[in-house]
């Protein structure tokens, strides 16, 4: 009998494998007639997208995510061995490594093939896929979101923002969403160097393999809204169900492979857009980015989108939480909580108070803990545990529920109204004798003070590259005025709660005016530091006071090194988000190079008549010199 | 001014700022929210230092599993990760971690909330903070008092 059972099963055995391949190459033969390679679905599964010497190439750089050969260059080849792939009666086997399986390791190629098929009858094998069905059941909700992750200048790492995905669950049986237990999709590069130059230079240079990572939104919880004191933009966007299963579906074709990282065009933002575009080949999002991404010119696209964008929400970081809990208090309280934090001690007058008073003295406390000292509070056995345990302790003694901060979407902040992070200017510069000269600016990023205010920092000034030409016509000579690779100010004012210095930072080329020179040169570094104070809210006014250092080589008879430094002052009014003035000066004694006293004073004033255009007006003396300017800008 | 100076001439050393983190065993604590202060370029992204482990489809390890947290150890990773904000909205009776850790061990919210705040004690300070012992704690709160209404 043992012979025609195994006779049986061998002719099954055929049977069977006759039948995949036949139903393979029936595939084959209507994807050769409906031209299924060029579909745009399958264009953006692999990741084809335009390159620069013309013609399309995939961005994957792993060689495993191709079954063909050819399949960077070839979609059509890539297509015809997915499809052998699927029917490939060993790779099918039951006792297959899941990792091994096609159809288990792309899902989403394997739901669109089927969805090419459509009804026609065709024999689909059957195998289950539990590690990517755990993953599924795991992520799957109906809705997805951009998160953007807001600048925080005191880290200068987040000072282009950083976007991700998150996959929003459906509410729970009780109607409530819980957003810690959703996951994010996240797009990074590899880092494999601690040193920052080589780091910088790979990251530019499209040096770092990048890979895709989902991750609990706690973590991304911990890591921005406590550790970096980053509010988090939330978009929530109008999908379908179906395009969500097709993003998880895919995002695992992605999870082991390598796409090479590009800091500032195939980036985190980037690829955001590249896979909400694999999962719904409808959206257009890349097609609208421009050479250079930057997270935050990624939200404007994505608002730019009719229709593409349900909502929006604002989850406050720990320092805005704790700035709007303080806002609440009564002066005594306010008293009362800085008094505890110089003590590191809740003092005893704090009992009378009534029970309700305290719960707010020692939940802003806490805050104000979790704030300033975010990274100290995560290290065991450090000195603040002893104090905010002390804290804590007290607030838990106390029988009173806490009521939930409410924090309103702070409509000045909203990244998705900011000017565009490039800015082009033209003008004119008035000096004395036949110097007067033409002026064209170009900055890569991001927000001076004076820009319109909308979706930016109120404190906060980054640059980086900024550049000025001018061109004097009497003389016919073209000059550079300033080249700053990187600038940044901080001026967060004080207030009871927060007392951060204020500081800045340039490292630049620029043209420098003294009375033996009208065109020296000047290459360098300054930096500075000091206060700042509010003076009022209506109009917004600040006062900043420091002091401010130069260094670096000059160029006026001969090649010779800089250095002086002196008091700053500024001040900075805000008329309207679109209309903002600031009064510099800076005095300063030049202690190598010319030995001498300096001060230079300025008025400048801009009004923006949009938030893509403006005007800005300037007077400069330098004592010895006087210039005035006036500049039209235009952000993109 | 000195973070920046950091930044710009150094432009690297991080490995200073990992911390020993990770004594459930899920190993996962040492993600701190990689200290990346110190890298102008990187302010377009955040790279995936530490974790590697919620590689999509690849990674495994005892706490994840192919991207996703594994089987059993959602509970775990999640008192283990969210300790520090657990034990304040504990201590306030009311949150987010809180009312997230109700619904994943399928409490009910406020009864979970107001048992945590009395137990506050007991969970987060009597631990020293220690992971285990703080899910040790809540589970023998959870199993003396069935008020919090959890599994029901």
């Amino acid at each position: 009998m043992k012979f025609p059972i195994f006779f049986i099963f061998t002719m099954l055995f055929v049977h069977a494998q006759a039948d995949l391949k036949s139903s393979a190459a029936q595939i084959k033969s209507w994807s050769q007639a409906e031209k299924w390679d060029e579909d745009l679905t399958w264009r953006k599964l692999l990741h084809f997208e335009p390159t620069t010497f013309g013609g399309l190439e995939s961005q994957v750089d792993g060689d495993d995510f191709f079954f063909s050969p050819q399949g960077k260059k070839d979609r059509k080849a890539e297509l015809e061995a997915t499809i052998e792939a699927f029917f490939s009666q060993e790779l099918q086997a039951s006792d297959q490594d899941e990792k091994k399986v096609p159809m288990c390791r792309y899902p989403a190629r394997f739901s669109w093939l089927k969805k090419k098929v459509g009804s026609r009858s065709i024999d689909w094998p059957v195998r289950q896929c539990p590690r990517f069905e755990k993953f599924k059941k795991t992520l799957i909700g109906p809705g997805v979101s951009l998160i953007f992750s807001s600048y925080y200048l005191n880290n200068p790492s987040s000072a282009f923002g950083h976007t991700f995905l998150r996959i929003n669950k459906a509410p729970a049986e009780n109607g409530k969403r819980y957003e810690l237990l959703d996951y994010g999709l996240n797009y990074a590069a590899n880092r494999d160097t601690d040193n920052g130059l080589v780091y910088a230079f790979k990251g530019l240079f499209g040096m770092f393999s990048g890979t895709f990572t989902t991750t609990p939104f706690y973590y991304k919880v911990r890591e921005y809204s406590n550790a970096e004191s980053r509010d988090l933009w939330d978009y929530e966007l109008n999908i379908s169900p179906e395009t969500v299963d097709h993003l998880i579906e895919h995002v695992w074709e992605l999870g082991p492979t390598l796409i090479n990282y590009w800091y500032l065009s195939e980036n985190c933002s980037y690829h955001m857009f590249s896979i909400l575009e694999a999962a719904d080949s409808k959206i257009d999002l890349l097609s609208r980015l421009k050479t250079f991404v930057i997270p935050s010119d990624t939200v404007q696209v994505l608002w730019q989108v009719p229709g593409l964008v349900k909502a929006v929400h604002f989850r406050p970081s720990i320092r805005t939480e704790l700035l709007t809990r303080a806002r609440d208090l009564t002066s005594d309280e306010v008293d009362l909580v800085v008094k505890t934090i110089k003590l590191k001690k809740v003092p005893d007058e704090i009992s009378q108070q009534s029970l309700k008073s305290q719960v707010r003295i020692l939940d802003t406390t806490v805050d104000y803990i979790d704030f300033k000292y975010s990274y100290e509070i995560q290290v065991e056995g450090a000195e603040i545990l002893k104090f905010k345990g002390q804290v804590l302790n007290r607030r838990s003694q106390i029988d009173l529920i806490s009521e939930p901060v409410k924090v309103d979407l702070p409509t000045l902040e909203k990244p998705h109204e900011a000017h565009g992070s490039r800015r082009l200017g033209a003008g004119y510069l008035m000096v004395k004798e036949n110097a007067s000269r033409y002026l064209l600016d170009y900055k890569f990023a991001l927000h001076d003070q004076l820009d319109p205010i909308q979706g930016y920092p109120e404190y906060a000034q980054i640059t980086f590259f900024n550049f000025q030409a001018s061109y004097v016509e009497v003389t016919r000579t073209l000059a550079l005025e300033d080249w700053t690779l990187f600038e940044v100010r901080s001026n967060t004012p004080f207030s009871n709660l927060q007392n951060d210095l204020s500081w800045n930072f340039r490292v630049a080329t620029e043209r420098v005016r003294n009375e033996n020179c009208d065109y020296c040169r000047w290459s360098g570094v300054t930096g500075g530091a000091g206060g700042t104070w509010s003076l009022g809210s209506s109009p917004y006014a600040l006062l900043s006071l420091g002091v401010k250092g130069i260094s670096g080589l000059h160029s006026e008879n001969s090649t010779q090194i800089w250095l002086g430094a002196g008091p700053e002052v500024r001040l900075r009014i805000r008329w309207s988000p679109y209309v903002i003035s600031m009064f510099e000066a800076w005095e300063r004694l030049d202690l190598q190079g010319s030995e001498r006293v300096y001060f230079q004073r300025g008025l400048s004033h801009q009004y923006s008549f949009s938030k893509a255009n403006g005007v800005r007006v300037g007077y400069m003396d330098y004592g010895f010199d006087k210039a005035g300017s006036v500049q039209l800008f235009s952000y993109y | 001014m000195k973070k920046l100076l950091v930044l710009m001439i150094s432009l690297g050393g991080m490995s200073a700022f990992a911390g020993n983190y990770g004594e459930a065993g899920c190993g996962l604590g040492s993600v701190v929210m990689g200290k990346d202060g110190n890298q102008v370029l990187a302010s377009t992204t955040n790279d995936t230092s530490g974790t590697q482990t919620f590689g999509i489809s690849s990674g495994t390890s005892n706490c994840v599993d192919g991207g996703t947290v594994a089987i059993n150890r959602e509970v775990p990773m999640f008192i283990e990760v969210n300790r520090i904000a657990l034990a304040k909205d504990s201590a306030r009776g009311q949150g987010e971690t809180l009312a997230g850790l109700a619904q994943l061990m399928g409490c009910q919210e406020h009864a979970f909330g107001q048992a945590m705040k009395s137990n506050y004690d007991a969970i987060f300070v009597k631990t020293s903070m220690q992971p285990t012992a703080i899910r040790t704690g809540i589970e023998n709160m959870v199993q003396k008092n069935h008020t919090q209404a959890c599994g029901a």
